[in-house]
């Protein structure tokens, strides 16, 4: 089920009948896990046996690491956890990318492998939810926390339908607590709920698929080459639609939890006026790189262990991270260059940054600027989807083509360049600031006139429910 | 559960997340936000109703997927495959009200039905009537269309797209601006500025249609009444991709494929007819120019041993005029349902068949 339906809006408020309604906690919580499942079913119905798999197996895997006092067997009961886990998405994800692959290194040896046709559905939001389990398994055997209580409050940890299919990647600390007792939303909290869910739909639906979706589409969908502008302001689109999109699905998903009374961790924070990349990636999907971080970086050695494993412990912690994003070798590279500039700037900071120095406003506005082209230079291999692709646009980008056919119309032109212009401004601006803090500070009858001006566009743009990008992966 | 049990290094601690909220008059502020919101959703419903739309359902994979889904009942005595022009010109109620019996709808815009026809072939569930709409160019084209990945979606469309739709129904039949060609963003896109792409804004097929129940199709009325809108229209068809003539092994394919399915229906009882729609101007001089009747419409027929309705041959359609080029306008779609059912029922006559009982029937050779 994708937020931006009539079936999600049915659906929100059946489930807020229920959970206003005079019962007990408990059975609170179970139609709140009932409603995930349905959540996730309305999708594809078989697919909900892997969620309550994953569910199951962690569960027990975590009591039983929990209660495990030597080394040797807790180690083999991780290793059932991750086997399953990551099994799973390797089978379902990853599966069809390496017989291709294994195809195309037999080939090199002059061997004809034909594999068998891969015909797997990819379980929508796989990654996401594998990721919520492993991180409670592994806080467990690290023990940073003891495995909860209540199986209903970790099954609905998982399930938990606002995060489940694209995030924010939670952790036991985020919600099990919350679980524990009773939740109900007071009313400026529900209402305030409210207007990020209608912030949240404006990005998506208005934004993302309406005024930029088909810039995108006419771009990365040309068949050769084109002018530098029409390559650039295709790029500039993506990255647009890609942050409104997703940071769209995760406004929606902190509103609806608001909704109900929970709280979810903030998942973007004005990402595109990031001044360099380590920055960027302290604003653009923070949980899933807060996740590599501590699970991924940090076990590696982080950097503690050097300045050459420094740099081999970045790198592999991106390129797995690109691979997270997609079963294709163009996110291994998107992945590869966001490591080589976290690298370079790792590099650079250490030879160049003096104590006490704070950049002045121009400066940082044109550091920003330079941190946003060069991640939508990385937009290029994301969107891309291949190779082939991607260097036509990369060469177009630097002028290859220039006397090609242009393929963006005027309006296009006009309505990519006002919306990036207007984000990148926002951005700025809210650099040091919160969508709260902004909220406070604003009259009430512009707050009530730009949620009216958004609640009208979103209607009025209807939305054909396309599902978030971020689904796919 | 304790939040932490931290080891030496605490870089994996985070407070549990507490969202502030505001301190304003949400209550105030999201009721005006609802009063804008309506106020201005109605204005724009009066100004679509002054542009000339109307409540309609629209088409889409979603509707289609309705209609496809009726062949699995397995009693389905008629389904209709094809371009638009079969969906334009076939009033689906006169079909009825001749033949007693009310024809599936399965023809799709700008989308060639070989793929669809080859579909119920394949569907044991299928044994009556196909009628296939002929747009050469489409038809015996290499391309895939429009719609071509409709044909997938009946077994693809999640339970969430399947309710989303009929939530939407009665919200269709409701209101004129939830019209997907006339979006706000659309408006944008159709501004006159000055041009960088060789066709912009001119390029792309606007409104011509409204869909109603079991997908009963009709030319949209301002295109008749509309001169730009109409010109517009003309224009779009024209501005399509130029392409050379069809090469002779194309055809023949296409042919070759079609026999097949043709035979494969007959082979469970039912019956397959081809249908030639009403062109004219540049759709006619191309059509005929490039893919001439006897490189196409003749070996079809032929190879197939299958009766055709041109609409050439007949004195009751070959006046008949298509508004802008390529579709007929409502009360002409009628006169051609009458003609064809009328030249269908005798066709099957001659062969001791009847509408509604093919595939009830031993098959006839």
């Amino acid at each position: 089920m994708v937020f931006n339906s009539l079936t999600f809006g049915v659906f929100f408020i059946v489930v807020l009948a229920l959970h206003y309604a005079p019962l007990p906690w408990r059975v609170k919580k179970i139609n709140l896990v009932i409603a995930s499942y349905l959540f996730y079913a309305a999708w594809n119905p078989p697919f909900i046996l892997l969620l309550w798999l994953s569910t199951v197996v962690d569960w027990f895997m975590a009591k039983a690491i929990h209660r495990e006092e030597r080394t040797g067997p807790r180690r083999r009961l991780l290793i059932v956890s991750l086997a399953l886990n990551l099994g799973m998405v390797a089978y379902f994800k990853y599966g069809e990318f390496a017989l291709e692959n294994w195809q195309a290194l037999m080939a090199g040896f002059g061997v004809d492998y034909q594999p068998p046709a891969w015909d797997i559905v990819l379980p929508i939001g796989i990654s996401f939810y594998t990721f919520v389990t492993l991180s409670y398994t592994l806080d467990v055997y690290l023990k940073r926390a003891a495995p909860a209580k209540s199986f209903l409050d970790f099954a609905l940890f998982v399930t938990f339908f606002p995060h489940l299919v694209a995030g924010p990647i939670v952790r036991p600390i985020d919600l099990i607590p919350q679980f524990a007792r009773p939740h109900v939303a007071t009313r400026p909290m529900f209402l305030w709920g409210l207007a990020l869910i209608i912030l949240g739909l404006f990005e998506k639906i208005v934004i993302a698929d309406e005024a930029l979706a088909p810039a995108v589409e006419k771009v990365f969908g040309a068949e050769g080459g084109m002018p530098a502008l029409d390559a650039w302001l295709g790029t500039m689109a993506f990255a647009g639609q890609i942050f409104c999109d997703f940071a769209g699905y995760s406004t929606i998903a902190i509103g609806t939890s608001l909704c109900l009374g929970f709280s979810l961790p903030t998942n973007f924070r004005f990402p595109y006026a990031a001044i360099g990349f380590s920055d960027f990636w302290r604003r653009w999907h923070i949980s899933l790189s807060t996740w590599l971080r501590d699970y991924l970086y940090v076990p590696l050695g982080g950097s503690r262990k050097g300045p050459a494993r420094t740099y081999v412990n970045l790198m592999i912690t991106m390129l797995l991270g690109g691979l997270w994003h997609g079963a294709n070798w163009t996110f291994v590279a998107w992945g590869g260059l966001h490591g080589l500039y976290l690298a370079v700037e790792r590099f650079l900071r250490g030879r160049l940054a003096r104590p006490g120095y704070r950049l002045s406003t121009p400066a940082a506005l044109g550091l920003a600027l330079l941190t946003y082209l060069a991640i939508c230079f990385t937009w290029v291999f994301f969107r891309s989807e291949t190779f082939a692709q991607a260097g036509i646009m990369v060469a177009s980008m630097f002028g290859a083509h220039a006397g090609a056919e242009p393929v963006l119309p005027t309006i296009h032109v006009i309505v990519v360049s006002v919306i990036t212009a207007a984000m990148l401004g926002v951005h700025f601006a809210m650099r040091e600031r919160t969508i709260e803090g902004l909220a406070e500070r604003t009259p009430a009858w512009a707050l009530g006139g730009a949620l009216g001006a958004m609640l009208l566009a979103i209607i009025l743009a209807q939305g054909a429910g396309n599902a978030f990008i971020y689904f796919q992966f | 559960m304790p939040s932490s049990t931290s080891n030496s290094e605490d870089y994996w601690v985070r407070p549990m997340p507490e969202r502030s909220v505001p301190a304003k008059g949400w209550t105030a502020i999201l009721l005006a936000a609802l009063a804008i919101a309506l106020a201005g959703a109605a204005g724009w419903e009066i100004y679509m109703r002054q542009l000339g739309l109307a409540p309609d359902l629209g088409d889409g994979k979603a509707h289609w997927a309705i209609e496809r889904r009726k062949i699995d009942r397995g009693d389905v005595a008629v389904a209709i495959v094809g371009s638009s022009r079969i969906l334009f010109n076939t009033n689906l109620d006169e079909f009825e009200r001749l033949t007693g019996t009310r024809p599936v709808q399965l023809a799709l815009p700008g989308t060639p039905p070989r793929a669809f026809l080859h579909d119920l072939a394949e569907d044991p569930d299928f044994r009556g009537l196909a009628i296939v709409g002929v747009t050469p160019g489409l038809f015996f084209g290499p391309w895939e269309g429009l719609m071509a990945n409709a044909i997938k979606y009946p077994r693809e469309q999640t339970p969430s797209e399947r309710m989303s739709y009929w939530l939407s129904r009665p919200l269709k039949l409701t209101f004129a601006f939830l019209d997907d060609e006339y979006r706000p963003f659309k408006h944008i896109e159709r501004l006159r500025l000055p041009p960088r792409t060789h066709d912009e804004p001119y390029g792309d097929v606007w409104k011509i249609a409204t869909t109603h129940a079991d997908r009963q199709t009709y030319l949209w009325k301002r295109v008749e009444t509309d001169p730009y809108v109409r010109a517009h229209a003309v224009h779009a068809w024209a501005a399509g991709p130029k392409r050379p003539p069809l090469p002779q092994p194309q055809i023949d394919k296409v042919i070759a494929g079609t026999v097949r399915d043709v035979a494969a229906i007959r082979a469970r009882g039912g019956e397959v007819v081809f249908v030639n729609s009403s062109a004219n101007g540049g759709f006619l001089i191309r059509e005929t120019m490039g893919m001439p009747r006897a490189r196409t419409w003749e070996p079809l027929l032929a190879r197939t041993r299958a009766a055709g309705f041109h609409y050439a041959d007949h004195d009751a359609t070959r006046g008949l005029v298509t508004v802008e080029d390529s579709h007929l306008n409502p009360r002409d779609a009628v006169r051609f349902t009458r003609a064809y059912v009328s030249w269908l029922q005798a066709e099957l006559a001659r062969r001791g068949r009847r509408i509604g009982d093919i595939g009830k029937q031993p098959a006839l050779r």
